[in-house]
């Protein structure tokens, strides 16, 4: 007896829980409201925000969409490739892979974007499952690049290029995000996820980690950003501190090239407010 | 097969998994050390950020612009990285199915075929430590293999012993000169050349020359032995030998035109010039 769609979709909860929540923020944040603007600016990714003190971002920005036809399109990648992907892993990693793939995308985002420039949208999510699959045939052929010589496989690879070459072209689309969110989920597949035989070795799990640790921190703590370097002279009560960090603050600005933003920046009375 | 998984020091050899695993763990140290220097003096962090930007960037170009050079003044250099694309591909390729085939029958029933059977597949799967294993309880099993001792001083060559490889390859090659179309002997030649007994090297490998007819790789070994012995003559007969200009069709395979590169780079010290014609 064919099961119920109810029934298959009970079988992998958590990408249907995905794409629920997906709808529910579209909900908050499409309307043309203040509130939908405040929600949506709650949970977008702008680096300097996780410099700030507001990490979750890097999460939460893939749970966001930027409009009807974004939505649609980031929906509809994750009702075709979520399922399969949940039935091969099983819920909990398939869980895992999503928020470090998210994550991923964000770092990535975080170390290569401009510090002002937001992003939303679940797509690093999606291209890190897409690099989890990938992972997944590798790991299940007879050698490590049998894969590539299946028809089906190839498919993949060839979308994942041609969304990578599109996201180059397209100036809306954080291709960071994409890269991102690819390298870390493919990345978790093939050294922390066990499946059978295999057995990845701990010494490159233990690197692997160690880099990822080393990512995070300098995502949430960039020293040497001059976004981080003004607010933490913003928030310095010693005359002192507060000179050296702006001093250092000028100086990284115009070693990236974005002293005119830091001006700007310093200038902006309402984010001043906001914070406080 | 065996014979192009066995090799001593491989072109460029770079250890790709340590460099690999080091890059990463300086990935994860490095906002660490950024924060430390921060904490002491921001300015100093931002400086130092900066000016590792710009020697990493000044490296990149540094590193591609010799890479170019060495292209064009140094013939092995191009051939090499191919020799070493290739190799990486194989391993990539490498299938695990039939060792965990062969395990699988081991673990119903021992026996020497059986064994030499995962030896040969540990090989192939460029797993040497598993391979000697199975091939040394092959031996013990039924003492007297040719294939079992050709496999397990190909094993030992890949691991880096040469020493240890002279033995069972030397038992091969008493018991079948001609086995693996004469790579036993090859190889018996290579690990007496390592091991540093360069005048039994050089009987080996002239022998091989003259039974199995050589080839580059053979007579480019051969004229480092005759070199080593102080036979610069000698050592540039082989050299022109595996230097010697490739027939138009095929295209010589990335081993062949690596040691013939080197080949032609040898004949530059000996003296002698090299014959004409580029590196395929």
């Amino acid at each position: 007896m064919s099961q119920s769609a109810f029934d298959r979709a009970a079988q992998t909860p958590i990408t249907w829980a995905v794409l629920i929540f997906y709808l529910t923020i579209a909900m908050l944040t499409f309307p043309d409201t203040d509130a939908a603007l405040r929600w949506e600016h709650r949970l977008w990714l702008q680096p300097y925000l996780v410099a700030d003190g507001e990490p979750w971002r890097l999460i939460s920005y893939a749970f966001v969409h930027g409009g009807l036809l974004h939505l649609l399109l980031n929906s509809v990648a994750l009702a075709w490739i979520g399922p399969s992907l949940e039935a091969e892993l099983g819920s909990l990693r398939f869980s895992v892979l999503y928020v470090v793939a998210a994550i991923g995308g964000g770092l990535c985002v975080g170390l290569t974007n401009h510090p002002l420039q937001p992003v939303v949208g679940g797509s690093g999510a999606l291209f890190g499952m897409m690099g989890a699959a990938v992972a997944l045939h590798s790991r299940a052929g007879d050698s490590l690049l049998e894969f590539a010589g299946h028809h089906g496989p190839r498919r993949l690879l060839s979308l994942i290029a041609i969304n990578l070459v599109l996201g180059f072209v397209i100036p809306m689309i954080s291709n960071a995000g994409h890269i991102g969110g690819l390298i870390a989920g493919a990345t978790v597949t093939m050294v922390f996820f066990r499946f059978g035989t295999w057995h990845p070795r701990l010494r490159l799990q233990l690197a692997v980690a160690a880099a990822g640790i080393g990512l995070c921190m300098h995502a949430v703590w960039p020293v040497t950003r001059w976004d981080y370097l003004t607010l933490r002279a913003e928030a310095a009560t010693d005359p002192v501190e507060q000179r050296r960090l702006q001093s250092a603050a000028l100086l990284s600005a115009q070693a990236s090239g974005q002293l005119m933003d830091k001006l700007m920046f310093d200038g902006d009375e309402e984010r001043r407010e906001r914070r406080r | 097969m065996p014979t192009t998984i066995a090799r001593v020091r491989a072109p460029l050899r770079v250890t790709w998994i340590p460099a690999g695993l080091a890059a990463l763990w300086l990935v994860g140290a490095w906002p660490l050390l950024l924060l430390v220097l921060h904490w002491r003096d921001p300015e100093a962090a931002v400086h130092f950020q900066a000016h590792s930007e710009l020697w990493l960037a000044r490296a990149g170009w540094t590193a591609l612009l010799a890479a170019l050079l060495l292209a064009v003044v140094y013939p092995p250099f191009v051939p090499a990285i191919r020799y070493s694309w290739n190799r990486l591909l194989a391993r990539l390729r490498a299938e695990r199915t039939p060792l965990r085939q062969a395990r699988a029958e081991l673990r119903g029933f021992e026996s020497a075929p059986r064994h030499l059977d995962a030896g040969r597949a540990a090989l192939a799967a460029h797993e040497f430590e598993a391979a000697l294993a199975h091939l040394q309880r092959s031996l013990e099993l039924e003492p007297g293999q040719v294939a079992a001792s050709y496999l397990q001083g190909t094993a030992l060559l890949a691991l880096d012993r040469p020493r240890e490889a002279v033995a069972p390859l030397q038992r091969a090659v008493e018991l079948d000169p001609a086995h693996a179309f004469g790579g036993a002997m090859l190889l018996l030649g290579r690990a007496q050349m390592c091991a540093g007994d360069h005048a039994r090297a050089a009987e080996v490998l002239t022998r091989h020359s003259r039974e199995h007819g050589g080839n580059r790789k053979s007579h480019f070994w051969l004229g480092q032995c005759r070199l080593k012995l102080g036979d610069a003559r000698g050592a540039r007969q082989a050299f022109e030998v595996a230097a010697a200009a490739p027939p138009p069709r095929p295209r010589l395979t990335a081993e062949e035109a690596y040691y013939r590169a080197r080949a032609r780079t040898a004949l530059w010290t000996v003296g002698g010039a090299g014959p004409a014609g580029g590196d395929a």
